[in-house]
């Protein structure tokens, strides 16, 4: 076996913060082998993060580091900032999380990777080194490379600058590329495109890659093997299939059971989907009755809501129109969870605030228990604000921190004037309804954790006996195990109480232990909609079939089936015939 | 950007305007200059005739209804003439003639002044961030809220003390006061203008500085914070180098719209320091048309402060046009 290209030796990263002495990372040790693709995996605030940049030798001068890392056999923490610099983006280059914030927005894209060439070789000429930047967008998939170059990172969106990332992190082709959480931000579609993308340039150059990521379905199809973190410490290491299909340790475990995933782990034997099949079971164990014979909560009828777009100063023009929501149609049952799927921008948000302002919309209907919201009166309206309730996806943003959890919870009930003893038995029920303790009314949303705060919030809203929660993105903020948990309780409360959700989505997976029914929007309008099971096995739409075939399957087997090389390594070579040859055969082992 | 520039420019002008009626409007209706021909000042009756006389030339008579003179004013103001000066002082010289002959000095003070404190503020204040906690920080912080926080004339007598100190001790010193020397000519006069301009401007210089430097500090470590700082130093900048590339053209963009009003502040700060520095400038003589109820005066310069922010606020737009492909 070849010499490992990175080794990293009992690394502890600390911070001193005004809440005390904070440890990110304690006694971390792993090693990467040329070629090699190591995931680390772990939750927030288990270190993966900061172990990554203490590799590039980025971490703020007010960390305390222990230990030792070792690239190619230079040690990291022996060199000063000039020294690192050559190395970075030449031997090591990283991807980042968020593409929207990592491209300066002041230069030209095609000046940002022409930069990375002429850094580490200041003899290539400006004009070569545009000509080798527009290769290189050319390599990652950009269309039109020659023009999008003259454009500036705001004229792309996510998907395409973390392509632009990708290419500005392969330029100089490096030893070893850490890409940190790079598709967290992205779409799922688009998510699957960019992981195709560093994979393929990964095999090209034959480069060592860290991905550090929270999501193991992008990892069973990237890595050769996974270092699982907890708490600032390695919980477990190993091969992919191992950890995948024989975790050693039971919080691997715990984090593999709680992924949710679309194909319900039927076969391949891994253990990830375990703790969200029974979640699917709670949900599906309702009443027998069939849904033709429950009353309707929700019908939405040919909803429209459109944006004109206008230019001019002084006067104001209309030249065109952005249909947010363009005429979609469907009902909810009591006792019934909809799940409104579709990836950002194509009008979930725009719908459920339509619905949630019970006012009459630009065009079409919407009824709630079968009065038109347009015919309402003011008090009405007030009254009807109780039964439909919306939780948000922020947990930490939508809880005033200045008010304890109690009051917070009681605040919906005093606008409908209960009185203070019922509002006092109520708030004890509704904490334990939601798995906290009575006790805990009295605390602030601070010292809750991010499900804690969830919680609280699926609390606020069954506060006044809603017959429809609005479910918006509601684990999306939240860690993978904490997710499982928040769902379990939806789907506890669903059978319980007989309340309708409206789920609104961009996670597949998750939407599929939880729903009865699945609507798939795109472009505002819902392209394809049915039962659950009808509409993951037997999709019908193109739309639907691309959804579905980009969800990452947590399976090392199933997930390497699918994939394929997407990089153009043709225009990637193009640089290597005439010019910068001594880039091509650097220091390639 | 011409465009955005030319929409800008209108708006400014238009702003202009309305302040300078505002100000004309305000003069009008709350200063008395017709106080001169009745006691106490008179010492003897003025006859009706001249009384009226002496009023309508100036364009200052309390019996023609005050929106009358504003329109009288305005029609001078389209044919470029500003009135004439309608002070107790009795003198009759036109406004524009006045400004002609005071804004060449005070102009070279405020825009040395603020050219010089911006620059100086932004270079501190990027220093500052940068080596954030460090001593120079920590000084540098104190004194520019020392400098805020102490009122103009007090740093004009400290600076004039200072020159005052060293003169006595080595022998050689810059005038204290007054802008030109009549008595020296040619290459003499220039000298000697160009000290004269040091300690005022000085003055200026350290109060724009002070300010300008906690604002540039402040969106400094905006940018130190940033995502594509970090890119920048990933792709194997140093961090002094990411930091001139990216980093300072990224924290100067919100610096832009500060400097809009860098010259309306020194144009305030030039009030004291003309007084103290005895310069016959604009500054020195708006205090002086507010004192003696001189309507046209009072109008013209608020004209001539309103110009200098517009000028300074399309070229703050213009900088930051170039420094923003984003608002292109």
């Amino acid at each position: 076996m070849s010499d490992p290209i990175l080794t990293v030796t009992d690394l502890s990263v600390g911070f001193e913060t005004e809440a005390g002495h904070v440890q990110a990372v304690q006694n971390l040790s792993y090693q990467v082998r040329p070629g090699e693709a190591l995931a680390i995996v772990g939750e927030s605030g288990s270190g993966k993060s900061v172990s990554s940049l203490a590799v590039m030798g980025l971490l703020p001068g007010s960390a305390q580091i222990t230990g030792d890392i070792e690239l190619m056999g230079k040690k990291i923490f022996t060199m000063n900032d000039r020294e690192l610099s050559q190395l970075r983006g030449d031997t090591i280059s990283m991807v980042f999380q968020d593409p929207l914030s990592a491209l300066t927005p002041v230069f030209t894209v095609g000046d940002q990777i022409s930069e990375v060439v002429r850094i580490h070789h200041p003899d290539v000429s400006k004009q070569k080194a545009a000509d080798r930047a527009i290769e290189l967008l050319e390599a990652v998939g950009i269309p039109e490379p020659r023009r999008r170059a003259q454009q500036y990172p705001h004229e792309f969106s996510g998907g395409m600058r973390q392509r632009v990332m990708i290419a500005m992190a392969i330029a100089n082709e490096p030893e070893l590329i850490i890409a940190d959480e790079p598709t967290t931000a992205l779409d799922v579609t688009i998510q699957a495109q960019v992981m195709e993308l560093l994979k393929s340039a990964q095999e090209m150059l034959g480069a060592a890659t860290i991905l550090i990521t929270h999501d193991m379905g992008v990892v069973a199809g990237f890595a050769d093997r996974v270092l699982v973190m907890k708490d600032a410490q390695m919980v477990e290491t190993g091969d992919v299939e191992q950890i995948f299909y024989e975790p050693r340790e039971q919080y691997t475990r715990n984090l593999l059971s709680a992924v949710p995933r679309i194909d319900q782990g039927a076969e391949g034997g891994s253990v990830a989907g375990a703790a969200m099949r029974k979640v699917a079971e709670v949900a599906t164990s309702e009443d027998s009755r069939p849904r033709e014979e429950r009353p309707v909560v929700l019908a939405v009828e040919d909803l429209h809501r459109i944006y004109p777009i206008t230019k001019g100063a002084v006067v104001r023009r209309k030249v065109g129109e952005q249909r947010a929501v363009d005429g979609i149609s469907f009902d909810i049952r009591e006792g019934e969870c909809m799940a409104l799927v579709g990836e950002s921008g194509c009008g979930k948000t725009t719908t459920l605030m339509e619905i949630m302002q019970l006012r009459t919309p630009q065009q079409g209907e919407i009824r709630i228990d079968g009065r038109p919201t347009g015919s309402l009166s003011r008090k009405e309206r007030a009254k009807l604000r109780s039964e439909v309730t919306l939780v948000f996806q922020d947990p930490m943003a939508s809880l005033d921190p200045r008010m304890p959890i109690g009051d917070i919870l009681k605040e919906p009930m005093r606008v409908q004037g209960y009185s203070a003893k019922k509002m006092n038995e109520r708030v004890d029920w509704l904490l334990k309804t939601v798995e906290l303790k009575p006790e805990h009314a009295s605390r602030y949303p601070t010292e809750f954790s991010g499900g804690q705060r969830q919680r609280v919030g699926v609390a606020r809203a069954l506060a006044c006996d809603p017959k429809l929660i609005i479910l918006d993105e509601p684990t999306s903020a939240l860690d993978v195990t904490v997710q499982a948990g928040v769902l379990a309780l939806l789907a506890d409360l669903k059978t319980r109480l007989g309340v309708s959700y409206l789920f609104v989505s961009h996670d597949l997976s998750v939407v599929r232990h939880i729903s009865d029914r699945i609507s798939v929007m795109r472009k505002g309008q819902i392209v394809e909609s049915g039962p659950t099971e009808r509409v993951f096995d037997d999709p019908q739409h193109e739309y639907t079939k691309e959804l579905l075939a980009a969800v990452p399957i947590p399976d090392p087997k199933v997930a390497r089936t699918r994939s394929r090389n997407v990089i153009d390594a043709a225009a990637f070579r193009g640089h290597a015939a005439g010019g910068t040859a001594e880039s091509s055969g650097s220091v390639r082992a | 950007m011409v465009r955005f520039i030319s929409i800008r420019v209108l708006t400014y002008v238009i702003l202009v305007f309305l302040a300078t009626s505002f100000a004309y409007l305000l003069a009008a209706s709350l200063m008395h200059p017709e106080e001169v021909l009745y006691p106490p000042i008179a010492t003897k009756p003025v006859p009706e005739g001249t009384a009226q006389a002496y009023l309508n030339a100036r364009n200052i008579n309390p019996d023609v209804p005050v929106f009358q003179r504003y329109a009288n004013w305005l029609g001078g103001l389209v044919r470029g003439d500003l009135g004439v000066t309608t002070g107790t002082n009795k003198e009759l010289s036109p406004v524009l003639e006045v400004l002609k002959q005071r804004i060449p000095i005070s102009l070279r003070l405020v825009v040395l002044g603020t050219v010089i404190g911006t620059v100086l503020g932004v270079a501190v204040g990027m220093l500052t961030a940068v080596r954030r906690h460090s001593l120079g920080d920590r000084g540098a912080t104190l004194l520019s809220f020392v400098i805020v926080s102490l009122p103009t004339p007090v740093v004009i007598l400290v600076v004039q003390q200072i020159n005052q100190a060293i003169q006595n001790r080595t022998g050689f010193g810059l005038p204290a006061i007054n802008p030109v020397n009549p008595l020296l000519h040619g290459w003499d006069a220039f000298l000697y203008e160009s000290k004269a301009i040091v300690m005022p401007t000085i003055v200026l210089a350290i109060f724009a500085a002070a300010s300008y430097s906690r604002y540039m500090k402040v969106t400094t470590l905006d940018v130190l914070g940033s995502d594509y700082l970090r890119t920048a130093r990933a792709k194997g900048l140093t961090r002094g180098r990411a930091m001139n590339r990216h980093g300072l053209r990224m924290a100067l963009i919100p610096m832009g719209q500060y400097f809009a009003f860098a010259v309306g502040s020194a144009f305030t700060g030039s009030l004291f320091v003309e007084l103290m520095f005895n310069w016959q400038g604009v500054g020195r003589y708006a205090v002086s048309a507010v004192g003696i109820a001189d309507i046209n005066g009072t109008a013209g310069v608020v004209l001539y402060t309103g110009i200098l922010t517009l000028l300074s606020a399309t070229f703050a737009d213009f900088l930051q046009g170039i420094l923003d492909p984003r608002i292109r």
